[in-house]
């Protein structure tokens, strides 16, 4: 990175966002920054323009107006490798290849690296990275994806992103179908995770219990405007929680 | 262990096979008298170098390729059931062939009519990337479904045609529906091979971006390639293969659908490319196979290809489904 460090990993200045050829999320520009090394959460309601910031991060065209930063240099400035080293994403559980085996799930963490002819790495019992084996995912690398249960499938691509080595995670409602047993695993190996490396979470999430225990930076969103940008305890203390379900 | 043996077994089955096309068949050769000197300008010797060996590199490229272009698709619209036709680059082909040779009168083995059946691919491809150009189809389904409807309007549009010249000229077309393996000399054999080789080594070479593509969109992008431009360049890549397969021998159907999801079912493939690669390969032996029954049910009939490769494919389809 840069001589200077970097104060904030993410922020915003005067944005609307909004994909092109459809309507703005919201008419109104807002600005934002995130601390660097917090574990961010990212709260709204359905709608909110949640996911819409998410994919501004990961480079696609979202910002109809304004400018997105990471680490102080404008996200569009990026390019597409520098990307994959900058951001690793855990999506929304949604369609997945039953058939493909948990170890070459996570080899995929380097495809970007790799590039067409580099080597990827190979997960076997020979070589496990610690990381795999603190995530407790040691036996299931043999397995195909279809025939784990849906919490280990999210620790896989959990797993997954961590393996990217990239500087931020993003977690786009990670725990969202699971139960609280799964979500609970799920959590502990994340924090395991940071523990190993430092890097910087963005969470969106529901869950504002996972809120109140583990981030340190609450962004809340609601129609395509920012509703919130502060610290966890000043986001409960100021009763943001509430006002978050009681916004239009 | 178990595996790679039933992989090996399954394999020695299709080349026992391949040897049965080669020395068997309406006309059988038996392997001693090939091998005398004396036979070197014998009908069997020219018809084995005539019809036999240019039909089996045929049968095997066609294939091989038709299993690719499945498994390319499968992953490319995160849809187990896309197989080469979806698109209905197949169907606008054979729609324009059967057109050059109703309205035309051109011969659909002729260079021209080929040059029509072309254009009508063309005319599909460009109104994809037109589509893909105004963002109308982000969502992947939509895409299948545009496919699905080109691929209705197309056959009802053969069908139609079809209905309408038997009247006049016979049932020639009608061949075009199950898919046909026509006879062809080497040469053609070889310049087949010389355009499906370099776009097939180019399919399996990018299928990198094939694998961050089946974690979904999302974590494509931040692997470092855009999903958007990764589907554009498949689409061109597999629509060429297609088209040129499909000139010679309309519509096979079943064979991408089903090797694809056979070959993932039984090996697991840690990647695309190795998955493409043995899907070529079980692709062209399962082709070759298919028409050598074809044409040894009721000798010299030549039973519709396509209705071999769906009865020899379903059964085992369904077994392996069954299983898993």
């Amino acid at each position: 990175m840069e001589t200077i460090k970097p104060k904030f990993f993410f922020e915003g200045n005067e944005l609307i966002l909004g994909y092109p050829g459809v309507r703005p999320l919201s008419r109104q520009a807002f600005s934002f920054q995130i601390p660097h090394f917090a574990i961010t959460a990212l709260v709204g309601l359905n709608g909110s323009g949640k996911s819409t910031l998410i994919h501004g991060l990961i480079g696609e065209r979202v910002v109809l107006q304004g400018q997105l930063k990471c680490f102080d240099k404008p996200i569009n400035s990026f390019s597409s490798r520098e990307l994959s080293e900058l951001v690793a994403i855990v999506p929304q559980e949604t369609v997945f290849p039953g058939n493909l085996k948990v170890r070459h799930v996570l080899s995929f963490s380097q495809l970007g690296r790799a590039g067409l002819f580099g080597k990827l790495p190979v997960f076997d019992a020979a070589s496990i990275p610690y990381i795999v084996s603190a995530m407790e995912l040691t036996p299931l690398l043999q397995k195909r994806l279809g025939e784990i249960s849906s919490g280990e499938r999210q620790r896989v691509f959990l797993a997954r992103a961590i393996l990217q080595h990239s500087k931020i995670i993003v977690l786009d409602e990670p725990t969202n179908h699971l139960d609280l047993k799964a979500s609970r695993a799920f959590w502990n190996a994340l924090t395991k995770a940071r523990a190993l490396n430092s890097m910087d979470i963005l969470i969106s999430t529901h869950d504002l219990n996972f809120v109140k225990e583990q981030c340190d930076w609450v962004l809340a969103l609601s129609e395509g405007q920012l509703l919130f940008n502060g610290t966890k305890e000043s986001f409960f203390e100021e009763k943001w929680d509430e006002k978050l379900v009681d916004s239009p | 262990m178990k595996r790679l043996f039933g992989g090996g077994l399954l394999l020695t089955v299709l080349f026992i096979c391949l040897g049965l096309l080669l020395f068997g068949g309406a006309q059988a050769i038996s392997f001693d008298t090939f091998t005398a000197e004396s036979m070197t300008n014998s009908a069997d010797h020219r018809i084995f170098w005539l019809l036999k060996i240019p039909r089996l590199l045929l049968v095997l490229t066609v294939g091989g390729a038709l299993a690719m272009v499945g498994g390319t698709y499968q992953i490319l619209f995160n849809n187990s059931l896309a197989d080469p036709y979806i698109l209905g680059v197949s169907s606008s082909v054979t729609l324009g062939l059967v057109v050059a040779e109703i309205f035309l009168g051109w011969p659909s083995n002729s260079i021209k009519a080929m040059g029509i059946g072309l254009g009508f691919a063309l005319i599909v491809i460009l109104l994809l990337l037109f589509c893909f150009y105004f963002h109308k189809l982000q969502n992947m389904e939509r895409v299948v479904l545009f496919g699905v409807g080109i691929n209705f309007l197309f056959s009802s549009a053969l069908f139609i045609l079809i209905s309408l010249q038997n009247h006049t000229l016979g049932s020639g077309s009608m061949r075009w529906l199950f898919g046909n393996i026509p006879w062809i000399e080497l040469k053609e054999s070889f310049a087949l091979i010389a355009i499906t080789a370099p776009i097939g080594i180019i399919i399996v070479i990018f299928g990198r971006y094939l694998d961050g593509l089946s974690l979904g969109d999302t974590v494509a992008r931040t692997l470092g390639f855009n999903p958007n431009h990764v589907r554009g360049f498949y689409l061109v890549l597999t629509s060429l293969l297609l088209t040129s397969v499909t000139c010679l021998t309309g519509s096979i159907g079943f064979i991408g659908l089903v090797v694809p999801h056979c070959v993932r079912l039984v090996f697991a493939p840690r990647s695309s490319r190795v998955l493409l690669l043995i899907s070529f390969v079980f692709g062209a032996l399962f082709l070759a196979v298919s028409d050598t029954i074809s044409r040894s049910i009721l000798p010299p009939l030549e039973f519709p290809i396509g209705m071999v490769t769906t009865l020899l494919g379903g059964p085992l389809f369904l077994y392996l489904l069954w299983k898993r």
